[in-house]
């Protein structure tokens, strides 16, 4: 889907609104059930043909990652919430939580991205402006990357989009810490080599925690339909 | 009232002079069931659709009397600063 958003059919809106919206798993089908319903009726308000009238009413609407990332965040929580079913065809109990209480928002990811950062910015600004930097501007500088980030990009992706983003990132980060280290060991900039040496280690490590976290569905950092966390108490 | 009919009314209501943002409609009202103001439920009509459909609770209640109170003291004091003859 293109951006700006200049409307689409509604399978093909609500697909990508699914897909970015962020909110426990149980409510998903619920929100998604809830803006169909609003979309088949102002379609059917339009006249024309239908697939005009489609697009019109999603464009009405506005794009599905905006929504989702707006409703989102209006429904950002994180529950706890555990029942115990009883799966009659396999006689066992098992634990679930039902509606995926989400741990890690695509959002809250933009603290770990912050990290690495900060440092290779210090590293940078203490080379450029040694002594002169104004007070408190790269606190304010990685705040703005957070808010900007964590706030309006990641949560309008969806979950692939977002490990891409992330590891693709974190290889930014990797490629700059090690060509700034060059450059310190060529005697070319100084400052403190903490600053630059620690992203070097720490966005390799980041960055697999991330992919395996992401990917693996029984690891706390998943992102997305989670269903069942764990087999327990099963009869002998 | 349901999301959809929310934005039709508002528009009816007011002879056409508001629209609501369909864009912001549905964050809005998901923050207002988040913070307790109002409680959707799903309902499906004879011969219609399933719908979700809000409704006040309570809390959403107080705070609607209170908000309207405020907004009436507020229009009224508006129109103390406009002349008596171009009201």
């Amino acid at each position: 889907m293109r951006w700006p958003f200049h409307g689409s059919p509604i399978p093909e809106y609500l697909a990508l609104f699914s897909e970015c919206l962020e909110v426990p798993a149980d409510e998903v089908q619920g929100v998604v059930a809830e803006v169909r319903t609003h979309l088949e009726e102002a379609t059917e308000a339009i006249a024309g043909p239908r697939k005009d009238a489609e697009v019109q009413a999603t464009l009405a609407l506005g794009s599905p990652r905006d929504l989702a990332a707006r409703i989102g965040i209006a429904r950002r929580h994180r529950r706890q919430v555990r029942v115990l079913v009883i799966d009659p065809p396999l006689q066992y109990v098992k634990y679930e939580v039902p509606g995926d209480p989400i741990r890690v928002h695509r959002r809250d990811l933009a603290w770990g991205l912050a990290v690495p950062e900060l440092m290779l910015v210090t590293f940078w600004a203490g080379v450029a402006f040694g002594n002169d930097l104004p007070t408190y501007s790269i606190a304010w500088a990685i705040a703005a990357v957070i808010l900007v980030v964590g706030r309006w990009i990641l949560p309008r992706l969806t979950p692939s989009e977002t490990t891409r983003v992330l590891l693709g990132s974190m290889g930014v980060i990797i490629a700059c810490a090690a060509v700034t280290g060059t450059l310190y060991f060529g005697r070319i900039v100084h400052g403190d080599p903490i600053l630059w040496a620690a992203p070097l280690c720490y966005g390799p490590v980041l960055g697999t925690a991330l992919y395996y976290g992401l990917l693996n569905a029984n690891s706390p950092l998943v992102i997305g339909p989670r269903k069942l966390i764990d087999k327990a108490d099963v009869p002998e | 009232m349901y999301g959809y009919q929310m934005g039709v009314e508002l528009s009816r209501r007011s002879g056409g002079r508001l629209t609501a943002s369909e864009g912001s409609l549905y964050p809005t009202l998901h923050q207002m069931e988040a913070q307790g103001l109002i409680a959707g439920f799903w309902q499906t009509p004879t011969g219609g659709r399933a719908r979700r459909y809000y409704r006040l609770t309570p809390r959403g209640r107080t705070v609607t009397r209170t908000a309207s109170a405020d907004l009436r003291r507020f229009a009224s004091t508006l129109l103390t600063l406009v002349p008596e003859g171009s009201r």
